[in-house]
């Protein structure tokens, strides 16, 4: 099964893409940036990012080396609204895509899915 | 610097010393001269009233001698004329007296000649006869005198005078003389006498003022001093050869052998006798006056020429003073006059009574009038002046003001107009002087031109401004992407987990409609909060080249669908490739968000213009909202016919949430967000606004390259379909409708499906009817994956086209391996479709 780990600060939304990606079959370990201790292998990363055009960049390249050659998801309340996925947002912020919340379900899915594939 | 000189004084400073050091060698000159002059003419003065007290003495006593001279020869011949009268009257008439009565006639006859003291009649044995003072005595006998003897002998015709001698009747000195008596025969027969007293013959000179020092001297022609006056006894009887010597002598100054004293002598003979008349005037006395007064004259010139002396001296102190005040003044014109060129300064200094007005050149020019021309009075000045109306009233005040003591210093701002027709703000200073009653009477000050401080005071009120304004809206954007953070968590909490109830929810309840409700609404809240993060310039988009005219011009073919009829659209759109470096869908909203604005703004119908052209900027230049750098530049221009802005909506239209419309009509965002995407985007705003003609918009873009126009899609250059029949598979009916449209018209035969198991159902029903399929990914009961494969499972040969808005390069790696025959980007564009579905079905066939 494939391991999703997320850093979420936001304990709603953690709780949401739990909820999805559990369910989608993933095997999900997620937490704070601080706090998480998914010393697992990822698979796949979903970083929720505050403030992208400024600080939260850098916690972009903290995690990367935590756990490298993972690819990224980035997450933020901050990225505009139906910014396209893996397009130069997502290429400046060092991440494979970016999606805007409030995420949208099938947008994740596919995201995911997009990325690493079914979960089995 | 040598202008000033020149205008102060036409002389440089070295040429006016030697005019000054020769003035002052011909006042020494003069003074010396002068002081010589007058020296030599006191002299002069001098040895003429010298000369003169010398020949008046001598004139004097010269006159006195004569004049005594004159009178002792009259004195001489009355005596004579009495010895002769009496002996001839003793010749003849004195036998008819009686001898007794001989005396008293004799008396009678002296005393006609008062000098007489004595007439005797001698006998021819020399006894004395008779005398007029009384019968002689008897023995008297003048036999052995000189003047008998002379008479008996002969030796002497006419009248005799004797010596000096001393009487022996009475003592007395005296001189006779005396005169021969004849008989008729001619026989001697004895003499007649007069005795002179000396001392009678004093008294006479005695009477004669002959000064100080003076002496009257009665002398024989051998020097013997007869009479004397003033009286000296000692020397009468003896002899001075010297005295009857310088009688011959002109002009005669002698040692005066009597009073051993240089006097002047005049010495006149007395006529027809031995006697001599020698008037002296001692020198000394004499002179004393003219000594006296040349002393005095002298003392005068002496004190005179100190006095010239002195004066000369104070006028020469005077002459260095004056040129040192003189250099002192130069200089310290020079001083105020470089001060106030340093300064640059204008002076002026009024004469209020008689308003008489001095203007230094640079006031002149300060008040717009040429440095040479002539105005004098204020009156003409104020005439001559073009001061703004709107600081007149002011101006007038300051001035009143300080003339009635209202402040202490005069001090106003005023703008001026100059000949060119451009104003100029002066800083006009000064303070009045006020007479004893409380009057002003002078009027100075200075004012410079400060046009150039006050532009930039005017400009650094503005930067002020702007800056207080952009750091208000950088706290504002700061707040605001913290809302949209926060709030889009929440959001996404809300419509999550609503979309997971929704799923478990029966179709058609009541629960399901409430369900929809709060998402409908946290639909809204989440297009709320993508605005905010619009103008938070927190939001992070892409930041690519952006084609700015293919923007404009998409945005506008929007615009017009919507445009209400009363409003006519006129464009003028001319950047070509100019690229800008940012988002493309924020600039679209920034075109939507004006035009919308403008056509708000314009409820009764009006004149919506937009205008997109380039244009360089060669200065820093400040705008109403931000500066824009030098560099080229893209420039949207959207301007309405509405009602214009008012000045407190001015400032702060685009304050988020600010609004004029009703409460309810409109959330007052649009402007916000105009303004945060435009400064993120490293442009500026500026807002022209009339109000009640209309507005205007000027959105400032820095030009960061240049891209290709993305080419126009005409249809007709499309890659067409041959009617082969395309299923179309998106859970959002609206996406199938429209991709159905596309198509359609691209000449190929759709039918949509909006949801993924009817769609697999109908395949499954007819696998040959579809000639493709176009699925989007993300759907809720089956994803465009999974149908995929299912469709490939009963259809393995047939095209499948994959939609996505995510996945991106990921899936189109990926695509060949799960069967997908082209991964298409959402939002679909016609070009892509068109050519992606050309492309696969040839590979089909």
């Amino acid at each position: 099964m494939k391991q999703i780990v997320i850093y979420e600060e936001d304990y709603l939304t953690r709780g949401l893409l739990q909820e999805w990606l559990s369910e989608a079959g993933y095997r999900v370990c997620s937490g704070k940036l601080r706090d998480a201790n998914c010393q697992t292998a990822a698979d796949l990363v979903i970083v929720s990012v505050y403030m992208p055009k400024h600080a939260g960049a850098q916690c972009v390249g903290d995690i990367k080396r935590a756990h490298p050659g993972a690819p990224l998801i980035a997450i933020s309340g901050q990225f505009r609204s139906g910014l396209s996925a893996g397009g130069a947002a997502a290429r400046s912020l060092g991440v494979q895509q970016v999606i805007a919340k409030p995420l949208m379900h099938r947008d994740l899915l596919e995201a995911v899915q997009g990325i690493i594939g079914m979960p089995k | 610097m040598r202008r000033i000189l020149s205008a102060s004084g036409d002389v440089p400073p070295g040429a006016g010393s030697t005019r000054v050091k020769r003035l002052r060698l011909g006042v020494v000159i003069f003074g010396v001269l002068v002081i010589l002059a007058f020296a030599a003419s006191s002299a002069y003065d001098a040895w003429g009233s010298y000369r003169y007290a010398r020949a008046a003495t001598e004139r004097e006593i010269g006159n006195t001698a004569n004049a005594l001279a004159e009178q002792t020869a009259w004195i001489l011949r009355a005596v004579d004329l009495l010895l002769v009268d009496t002996a001839r009257w003793y010749g003849s008439d004195s036998h008819e007296i009686p001898p007794e009565r001989l005396g008293a006639a004799l008396a009678i006859r002296a005393a006609a000649v008062p000098q007489v003291r004595q007439v005797r009649i001698v006998d021819s044995q020399g006894n004395s006869l008779y005398g007029s003072r009384g019968p002689s005595a008897p023995t008297l006998n003048v036999a052995d005198r000189s003047y008998f003897i002379a008479q008996r002998d002969g030796t002497a015709p006419g009248m005799f005078m004797s010596e000096p001698l001393v009487t022996r009747s009475e003592g007395r000195t005296g001189v006779v003389f005396s005169r021969r008596l004849d008989d008729e025969r001619g026989r001697f027969v004895g003499i007649v006498t007069a005795l002179v007293d000396l001392e009678d013959l004093n008294q006479f000179y005695r009477a004669v003022n002959v000064g100080m020092g003076g002496a009257i001297q009665l002398i024989r022609d051998d020097g013997t001093l007869l009479v004397r006056n003033p009286r000296t006894p000692d020397a009468l009887g003896k002899t001075f050869p010297a005295l009857a010597a310088a009688g011959a002598l002109p002009s005669a100054q002698l040692l005066n052998p009597i009073d051993r004293q240089m006097d002047f002598i005049a010495v006149a003979p007395v006529a027809n006798t031995r006697l001599r008349i020698a008037v002296t005037r001692e020198s000394a006395a004499a002179l004393q006056p003219w000594r006296s007064e040349t002393i005095r004259v002298a003392g005068r010139t002496l004190v005179l020429t100190l006095l010239g002396a002195l004066t000369i001296a104070a006028l020469l102190s005077q002459l260095r003073r004056v040129t040192a005040g003189e250099r002192a003044l130069r200089e310290s014109e020079e001083r105020y006059a470089l001060a106030m060129e340093g300064a640059n300064e204008g002076h002026w200094d009024w004469d209020v009574q008689a308003d008489r007005l001095f203007l230094s050149p640079k006031m002149k020019l300060l008040g717009g009038h040429s440095a040479d021309s002539e105005i004098f009075s204020r009156a003409s000045w104020m005439a001559q002046i073009v001061i703004h109306p709107d600081d007149l009233p002011r101006f007038e005040a300051a001035l009143q003001n300080h003339f009635a003591g209202l402040s202490p210093h005069y001090e106003c701002e005023y703008r001026v107009r100059r000949p060119d027709g451009e104003w100029h703000w002066l800083h006009a200073r000064g303070r009045c002087l006020i007479d004893s009653d409380g009057k002003p009477y002078r009027f100075v000050g200075s004012a410079i031109d400060i046009t150039a401080q006050k532009s930039a005071q005017i400009d650094k009120e503005q930067l002020e401004t702007q800056l207080r304004q952009s750091q208000k809206m950088e706290a504002i954007g700061t707040l605001a992407g913290g809302i949209a953070h926060d709030f889009n968590n929440i959001l996404g909490a809300i419509l999550g987990y609503g979309e997971l109830a929704l799923q478990h929810c029966p179709a058609k309840s009541e629960l399901r409609r409430y369900l929809d409700n709060i998402m409908h609404a946290t639909e809204r809240a989440k297009l709320l909060v993508e605005r905010i993060l619009g103008f938070s310039r927190s939001g992070l988009g892409d930041k690519v080249p952006v084609n700015v005219e293919s923007v404009v011009i998409e945005t506008l073919e929007l615009l017009q669908a919507s445009l209400p009829a009363d409003i006519r659209l006129q464009t003028r759109i001319d950047a070509a490739n100019a690229a800008v470096t940012g988002d493309a869908t924020y600039l679209h909203q920034v075109v939507m968000n004006l035009c919308t604005n403008a056509v708000q703004a314009m409820e009764s119908g009006g004149l919506l213009s937009v205008v997109l052209d380039r244009a360089e900027v060669s200065d820093p230049r400040t705008l109403s909202r931000g500066t824009l750098a030098p560099g080229p530049y893209v420039r949207l221009i959207v301007s309405d016919t509405g009602g214009g802005i008012p000045p407190a909506v001015l400032d702060r239209m685009f304050d988020p949430f600010f609004t004029t419309k009703e409460v309810g009509e409109g959330t007052g965002l649009g402007l916000s967000l105009v303004h945060g995407i435009v400064t993120d985007l490293g442009g500026a705003i500026d807002v022209t606004t009339t109000v009640g003609a209309g507005s205007r918009f000027e959105i400032w873009l820095p030009v960061t390259g240049e891209t290709a126009i993305p080419p126009v899609e005409a249809s007709g250059t499309l890659p067409r379909g041959h009617g082969e029949t395309v299923m179309i598979v998106d859970d959002e009916r609206a996406l199938v409708d429209l991709a159905e449209e596309i198509i359609a018209a691209l000449g190929y035969e759709p039918v949509g499906f909006a949801s993924s198991s009817a769609a697999l159902t109908a395949f499954r029903t007819a696998p040959e009817r579809f000639d493709l399929v176009l699925t989007d990914e993300s759907m809720p009961e089956m994803i465009g994956t999974e149908l995929a494969q299912a469709i490939r499972g009963l259809r393995p040969t047939i095209p499948i086209i994959l939609m996505t808005g995510y996945g991106g390069t990921q899936l189109a790696n990926r695509a060949a391996d799960i069967g997908l025959s082209d991964v298409l980007r959402k939002p679909l564009h016609r070009r892509d479709l068109a050519e992606s579905l050309a492309r696969v079905l040839e590979t089909v066939h």
